[in-house]
């Protein structure tokens, strides 16, 4: 059966990562753009050295992009760096272009110069929301926006307006949406293949899963009752290789976004429920958990049973609660007691859960310290965070 | 430890001398694990015990004239999903009654259409797919036993219990399928989630791999219009459910990765006589 395919998050991840390769090749492109200008396009000597001066600026440029990142993959306000570059340079080469010959021909001194900028911004990840749903609707009036500055910059630089800067319009607006559609296209192949990939990943996970389930586990249980008690060994091998499934179930639980609070405990049970009697369990029904909190619960849950089952108690009960947004949950057992002086230990597993537990302001305490009767360990824990 | 063993040994030959008569139908996918309960079951417990392999089989089993005191069993059958998930690639966008898929639902439905008073146990591993047919047997079945395959002991004697709780009408579910049962005065979530036609529809349709709103118009005949209203609904539905669930998260992508999770439950046959 299909699963979902389409994930945002993994778009987003895919659009960042293609912009962070690309970026630093559209400066090359927008320096060869410079340096084609520089050879066949109309300008006095000087404004000649001053568009190869420009390149050189680009090649330095090119050198940070790589090392620290481009404007576009930092994503935010920074987005009007690019754009700011596109409009200055584009009006500079116009200014300079000999007079007289900026828009009287087809081919305009510069043009294509901002196409870099249009390749990028039609995979811009870091949009969302509402302003997602009217994207190309902004990214194509921005397209035409742009034309239109070109050709006011020629109406301005030539102080007249002739119908031949209408059709030298015409052809940079059709080079600009050339880059632009082909930014579309190829954000959209690589989109596909990673979701592709993602999608191949989640169905061997979830056949794998089932494998363990459907023939492993029925497997296994079905050797445990056929070799009964006669063969104690056999037996314990047969237990390791069950809890050894068991543990790697969790684990492929764990890599999914959203983890059932109910699998995780029954999980976590299975692995001692036998050598240690747990005697209640919570109803927790259809509630889930965000990955990070799934994680820290099974290792909570999982941890203490096992401590209470290394200690010498033969009983465990837990229970489970939802307080508005926080998940309140307690793990007691009968064995010998500890004291609330391992939470300062930073070697001890409980001090580095507690720790988690607070980065996500959460916490997790001894309720009975030093009780002889036995520990009660509560974890307290909002569902979501804060913001 | 001798104290202990002789103690169980003389709970199992009470518990065999009260189930001479008792008649037991176990429907279990996994031939090998049902085979080597069932001799457990009656050599040590003295039930007398039919197997079935999946709802089909116990209900031909019935037809035959099978009269089981108790039924017990498991709620996904792997050969059965699998035929049904080959049938589904074949021809994707048929939408038919026989598109949907018998679960262990349907064995219990189909033993109280023959035998009303029958008890019933449910068998299962747990599982991430199986957590709302849990919770759809207990709360809109009424099934009141649920026993785990992964026994406390390594033997049957869970299922025994199960299986005595279950002939007197008493609740029983052992620590590893509890989790998945609803916490005490919780609400009924089949009303909310599947009770409206529109919703219903959009499940089955997300459900059958339908992965944006216009295939999922094209499977249900509603208007993209009217999915894009009903999906940010749905996934209240679900927050009111699970409240775990981030609010304005992204409703569609929640919503069909949830579908797509319980596909087993969304086109579930007895869920689909129950809420057609």
């Amino acid at each position: 059966m299909a699963q979902l395919m389409v994930q945002e998050d993994l778009d987003r991840l895919t659009a960042a990562g293609v912009i962070a390769e690309l970026e630093w090749a559209a400066l090359v492109f927008q320096a060869a753009v410079l340096v084609a200008a520089a050879a066949v396009d109309p300008f006095p000597v000087a404004a000649r050295w001053v568009v190869l001066g420009l390149v050189l600026v680009h090649v330095a440029l090119l050198q940070v992009y790589r090392r620290w990142g481009g404007p576009f993959a930092r994503g935010g306000a920074w987005l009007f760096v690019p754009l700011g570059q596109s409009v200055a340079v584009t009006a500079l080469l116009a200014v300079m272009a000999t007079p007289g010959t900026f828009g009287w021909s087809i081919s305009t001194p510069g043009c294509g110069y901002s196409n870099g900028f249009w390749v990028l911004l039609s995979g811009y990840p870091w949009v969302s929301g509402r302003l997602a749903r009217w994207r190309v609707t902004i990214e194509l009036a921005g397209v035409l926006g742009f034309a239109m500055f070109i050709l006011m910059l020629m109406w301005l630089v030539n102080d007249s307006f002739e119908p031949i800067f209408l059709r030298a319009a015409a052809v940079n607006l059709a080079w600009i949406l050339t880059g632009y559609t082909m930014g579309k296209s190829g954000f959209a192949l690589t989109r596909r293949v990673a979701r592709t990939q993602a999608e191949t990943q989640r169905r061997s996970y979830s056949e794998f899963f089932d494998f363990l389930h459907s023939h492993v586990k029925a497997s296994l249980a079905a050797i445990r009752l056929e070799i009964g008690a006669g063969s104690p060994d056999v037996l314990a091998r047969v237990e390791d290789l069950g809890t050894t499934v068991s543990e790697y179930r969790v684990q492929l639980l764990l890599a999914q976004d959203r983890v059932s609070l109910a699998t995780l405990i029954s999980e976590s049970v299975r692995l001692v429920n036998g050598p240690l009697d747990i005697s209640a369990a919570p109803r927790v029904g259809s509630l889930s958990v965000d990955r990070a909190r799934g994680v820290l619960i099974g290792r909570v849950v999982g941890d203490l049973l096992k401590n209470s089952l290394e200690h010498g108690a033969t009983q465990a009960a837990i229970t489970c609660g939802l307080t508005g947004n926080t998940l309140g949950l307690s793990v007691q057992d009968n064995g010998p007691g500890f004291s609330d002086s391992v939470f300062n230990d930073p070697a001890h597993s409980l001090w580095r859960l507690q720790q988690a537990a607070r980065s996500m302001n959460g916490n997790l305490e001894l309720t009975n310290p030093d009780d002889p009767s036995g520990a009660c360990v509560q974890l307290s824990l909002p569902l979501r965070s804060a913001s | 430890m001798r104290a202990t063993v002789s103690a169980a040994k003389k709970c199992e030959l009470t518990v065999a001398a009260a189930n001479q008569a008792t008649h037991l139908l176990l429907v279990e996918d996994s031939t090998q694990l049902a085979g080597a309960v069932a001799r457990e079951l009656e050599g040590d417990f003295g039930y007398r015990v039919d197997l079935a392999r999946d709802a089909s089989e116990a209900r031909q089993a019935m037809v035959m004239g099978a009269r089981p005191a108790v039924i017990v069993t498991d709620l996904l059958f792997e050969h059965v999903n699998r035929h049904f998930t080959i049938q589904q690639q074949q021809s994707p966008a048929v939408s038919t009654a026989r598109n949907f898929v018998e679960s262990g639902l349907a064995t219990i439905a189909t033993a109280r259409e023959f035998h009303p008073q029958v008890a019933t146990v449910i068998w299962t591993s747990g599982e991430d797919n199986r957590r709302l047919h849990l919770l759809f047997a207990e709360q809109e079945m009424g099934v009141l036993s649920f026993c785990s395959k992964s026994s406390a002991t390594g033997r049957s004697d869970d299922l025994v219990k199960a299986i005595q709780a279950a002939l007197h009408a008493r609740a029983y579910s052992d620590p590893v399928l509890c989790p998945y049962l609803s916490p005490p005065k919780t609400a009924r979530f089949a009303p909310r989630l599947i009770g409206e036609d529109a919703k219903r529809c959009i499940w089955r349709a997300l459900a059958r791999g339908a992965n944006c709103r216009q295939a999922v118009a094209a499977l249900t005949n509603y208007s993209d219009r009217t999915i894009g209203n009903k999906i940010p609904e749905m996934y209240e539905d679900l927050q009111a459910i699970d409240p775990g669930l981030p609010p304005g998260g992204k409703p569609f992508i929640e919503v069909a990765r949830f579908a797509a999770t319980n596909w087993q439950f969304f086109l579930d046959e007895t869920v689909h006589r129950m809420y057609p």
